[in-house]
């Protein structure tokens, strides 16, 4: 069975009777966007937005394109990466920065200038797990082609271990949406019975470099690529489309058009070319009041050590 | 073309239950399709053994290349031991999927459920649908 109606665009999970309850979890940080501009939420909240969204897939619900952003920023690492005792956690809190676990796989991203993106929906909407994957990111691609940004689908076979753990945005995979070869969007899957949650990050500005800096066991090797960074802890999440790509494998939407884009400018473009490649319309919506509930629910064990920390 | 060994039972969900020597257990892994659709293994999540599950309860997760899916139990029963070298080459899944690739030993308690699992025909239906 798959949905024939319009498929939900979500740009504030949290209008409507939860209101109030999420605006304690979501702190003092969002909610004050314009209209039109995707909600930034904090990373707890935001990967218990997902989660919820997908178990909503799984009970019927019609199938969302969320957008978002974080507040404060956040370092988020994969479901199965490594991450206990691998990174300095006093420097993070001192950055200023967040950490949360994912409920989806791959390695760690910093999340700060960037346009987050979650698909979510049953197989039998989106297609099984590869196809769904190659349809939203030539979406996605589409989408960025028309606002000017040369992005296109990397080739060959990259392969990625969770046991070498690092920075999400080091090496593209085959399929992934890079630009000039470095990667732009750094994507990650669950699937859970016929549901599927894709979610994935669109670099904006800025740099992932602070998943090197963050790394205990890789500082030297970050020290020296990057001489820069050691010294100055208060600077590592100014954005900068300069630095953002001199010693990573990435790039940004910055970068490559030469000038800032506002996150909202994304929102209809990313909308029409999903909706062409699902063969389907987006209209905006909030999430169903059940899973506004599910997601604060789930806060609990995104904010939780026991989870963040579990590997 | 995926293999899809006759003498073994599958769910819906891509798991396989295969024949021990001793007759209540059985091995559980993924099937050959399964595991050509996830593409390359990176990460395996097993139970302890011990852990006991109703039919289709998760038993565990299977992470390839940044997409993690659930695996279900495919009957109800105990986890009698798990297939430890998967923690240091989660791979073998993708290579030798009803070999080396299992994952775990279920001692099954409510063997009733058996006749609820799909055979290789009736798989091979399911994933050609």
């Amino acid at each position: 069975m798959s949905h024939t109606g319009a498929w939900r665009l979500i740009l504030d999970p949290f209008t409507g009777d939860e209101g109030a309850a999420a605006s304690v979890a979501r702190g003092a940080s969002g909610g004050d966007a314009a209209p039109g501009t995707p909600a930034a939420l904090p990373g707890a909240l935001n990967m218990a937005v997902d989660e919820a969204l997908l178990a909503g897939a799984r009970a019927g619900a019609a199938p969302v394109l969320r957008l978002y952003r974080w507040a404060p920023a956040c370092l988020s690492f994969g479901r199965n990466e490594p991450a206990r005792g691998r990174y300095d956690t006093d420097a993070a809190a001192a950055a200023g920065l967040e950490l949360v676990r994912r409920p989806t796989g791959g390695l760690a991203v910093h999340h700060a200038h960037e346009l987050t993106y979650a698909v979510v929906g049953r197989v039998a909407d989106l297609g099984r797990p590869r196809e769904a994957y190659l349809r939203i990111n030539q979406a996605l691609v589409a989408a960025l082609r028309a606002v000017g940004v040369p992005a296109e689908l990397a080739g060959g076979a990259g392969r990625l271990s969770v046991a070498e753990a690092g920075p999400c945005f080091a090496v593209p995979a085959a399929g992934e949406v890079v630009c000039g070869g470095r990667k732009l969007v750094g994507s990650a899957q669950r699937r859970e019975g016929d549901a599927l949650l894709q979610h994935g990050s669109i670099l904006l500005d800025g740099s992932q470099s602070a998943v090197t800096r963050l790394r205990l066991d890789v500082a030297a090797t970050a020290a020296t690529r990057d001489p820069g960074a050691q010294g100055a802890p208060a600077g590592w999440l100014e954005p900068s489309a300069v630095a953002a790509s001199s010693s990573h494998g990435s790039t940004t939407v910055a970068r490559e058009l030469g000038r800032v884009m506002a996150p909202a400018a994304l929102v209809e473009p990313i909308a029409a070319a999903l909706g062409a490649a699902l063969g389907t319309r987006f209209a905006p919506a909030p999430m169903d009041s059940s899973e506004q509930r599910h997601a604060l629910h789930l806060l609990a064990r995104y904010r939780s050590d026991d989870w963040t920390w579990r590997r | 073309m995926a293999e899809i060994p006759g003498d073994l039972h599958y769910t819906e969900e891509h798991e396989y239950l295969k024949p021990t020597a001793e007759d209540d257990v059985f091995v559980v892994g993924i099937t050959d399709y399964a595991q050509g659709e996830l593409g390359d293994i990176v990460y395996v999540e097993l139970p302890q053994p011990g852990s006991t599950y109703s039919r289709m309860d998760v038993f565990g997760t299977v992470e390839a290349v940044k997409a993690v899916s659930d695996l279900y139990c495919p009957v109800t029963g105990e986890v009698v031991e798990i297939n430890e070298t998967l923690a240091d080459d989660p791979a073998t899944i993708n290579s030798d999927p009803y070999g080396a690739g299992w994952m775990i030993k279920l001692r099954v308690t409510e063997p009733d459920e058996l006749g609820a699992l799909l055979d290789a025909a009736a798989y091979e239906t399911h994933i050609d649908g």
